[in-house]
């Protein structure tokens, strides 16, 4: 049990930095940019939302699979598939959260000599920074729970690929019911304080 | 005295700005109803906009010309821009805002520049606030010092005043008028109130429906156009 926790955490802790880099690069392009394809990039990245994760699972099989990257039934392959899904919420947090800045903030520093780049560190990620918090807490929880797409990519083996949500499903299959019942209470619990923590941060200003 | 040369249209969905205006700077009052493509005028300026056709210049400086496909990009303008609401930075305080626009590298001669503004503006004991702890009037006066901190070659203005109550408003007009000519800086001040170009600038330029309507004098441009101007949200 503590190696399902302890990896759970890992995988997740590493799928949720993967996700913050991307799926705010991400948030940022769709909230700021227009470019061709823009409505492509949206629905795909939204795509693992509203996908059964087996079908993610399949397709990153195939993709993983190929190449030979041999990451097929590691750890990393976990990380893989709970940033993939974890991706959507970020990238739709981080959106929100980037829209929600005044562009005459931003028009602001330009008209000060700022750089874009300059002006993403020293203004826009401060004034966003509550939102693009809230969708890593988000994407962390996310990724803590991710089952399915985990299980068709990295497999079910104890001790290296196996997280919480399949070790809870191998305890219940195999009838050690006081195991499931502690790991089911301790996701619980870890999902119960994201939400708290995720509400306190929506609400009001950081200045 | 610096020449700010502009000519440019642009179009936003059915809104056209066509302007084409010379004045030798000094205090110029941009004038006209809601609509009549002020703001435009001022972000066009300023590089936030491009303008689709024309050529703006400003003595030597040739900011924008569509032929010659030069763009300047508003980092590179130098121009001071204090927006309507001040958009001052609500997560740095006063200091900070105002440091905003200085290159770092010389750490002293930063330091030493941010606090004469400070003192410029007298703001030194409000360094440490934060803009939200600020009066309207405080407010301004650090969107200023901040726009001054770059050492622009040309200052705009969005309706400094606007939010501002009748006392202060000509208060810190005056001290507005003082600043220009104490720093020789052409200023270019967007204005609903015909009061305020009168009391304030050197030239009044009026725009009308995306077009120049009149340019000269505040007192004859002002003075003898009544009615002349569709005023609708115009303080005659």
């Amino acid at each position: 049990m503590v190696d399902a926790l302890r990896l759970s955490f890992v995988v997740a802790g590493l799928a949720t930095v993967l996700v913050g880099v991307l799926g705010t690069a991400l948030g940022y392009a769709l909230a700021k940019l227009r470019f061709p394809g823009r409505g492509f990039v949206d629905a795909l990245v939204t795509l693992p939302l509203v996908l059964p994760p087996t079908v993610v699972g399949y397709y990153l099989l195939a993709l993983l699979g190929r190449g030979g990257w041999d990451l097929l039934f590691t750890p990393q392959a976990a990380v893989i598939a709970a940033a993939i899904m974890a991706l959507p919420i970020m990238v739709r947090t981080a959106r929100a959260a980037i829209e929600g800045v005044d562009p005459v903030y931003e028009q602001a520093a330009y008209t000060l000599g700022k750089s874009p780049v300059a002006t993403f560190v020293l203004v826009t990620l401060p004034l966003a920074w509550r939102g693009l918090l809230a969708g890593l807490v988000l994407s962390f929880a996310r990724a803590l729970g991710e089952f399915g797409a985990t299980l068709m990519v990295a497999g079910n083996i104890p001790g290296r690929t196996q997280t919480m949500p399949l070790a809870i499903y191998e305890a219940t299959q195999s009838g050690d019911d006081a195991l499931a019942r502690t790991l089911v209470a301790v996701l619980t619990l870890g999902a119960f304080t994201v939400l708290v923590v995720v509400n306190r941060l929506n609400r009001g200003r950081p200045w | 005295m610096v020449e700010l040369v502009v000519d440019i249209a642009l179009q936003r969905g059915s809104f056209e700005l066509q302007a084409s205006f010379t004045v030798a700077a000094g205090l110029v009052a941009l004038c006209g109803p809601s609509g009549s493509g002020k703001s435009s005028m001022l972000t066009a300026l300023a590089g936030l906009v491009r303008p689709d056709t024309g050529r703006i210049a400003l003595g030597d400086a040739l900011l924008f010309d569509a032929e010659r496909g030069v763009h300047l990009p508003p980092q590179q303008r130098r121009i001071g821009y204090v927006f309507q609401n001040y958009a001052l930075f609500p997560h740095l305080n006063v200091r900070e805002n105002i440091a905003f626009g200085i290159a770092r590298g010389d750490g002293s001669a930063r330091r030493a520049r941010v606090e004469d503004l400070l003192a410029l503006m007298q703001l030194s004991e409000l360094a440490g606030r934060y803009p939200a702890e600020l009066s309207g009037g405080q407010q301004q006066r650090v969107a200023l010092a901040r726009a001054l901190a770059p050492d622009p070659r040309l200052l705009l203005l969005d309706e400094p005043f606007s939010a501002l109550d009748g006392d202060l408003r000509r208060h810190l007009g005056r001290e507005l008028r003082r600043l220009q000519r104490q720093l020789d800086l052409p200023v270019l001040l967007v204005t609903h109130s015909r009061a305020e170009a009168l009391q304030l600038a050197d030239t009044a330029i009026v725009l009308s429906a995306g077009r120049v309507a009149a340019l000269g004098a505040p007192a004859e441009v002002l003075g003898c156009l009544p009615g002349a101007l569709g005023s609708a949200g115009f303080s005659w």
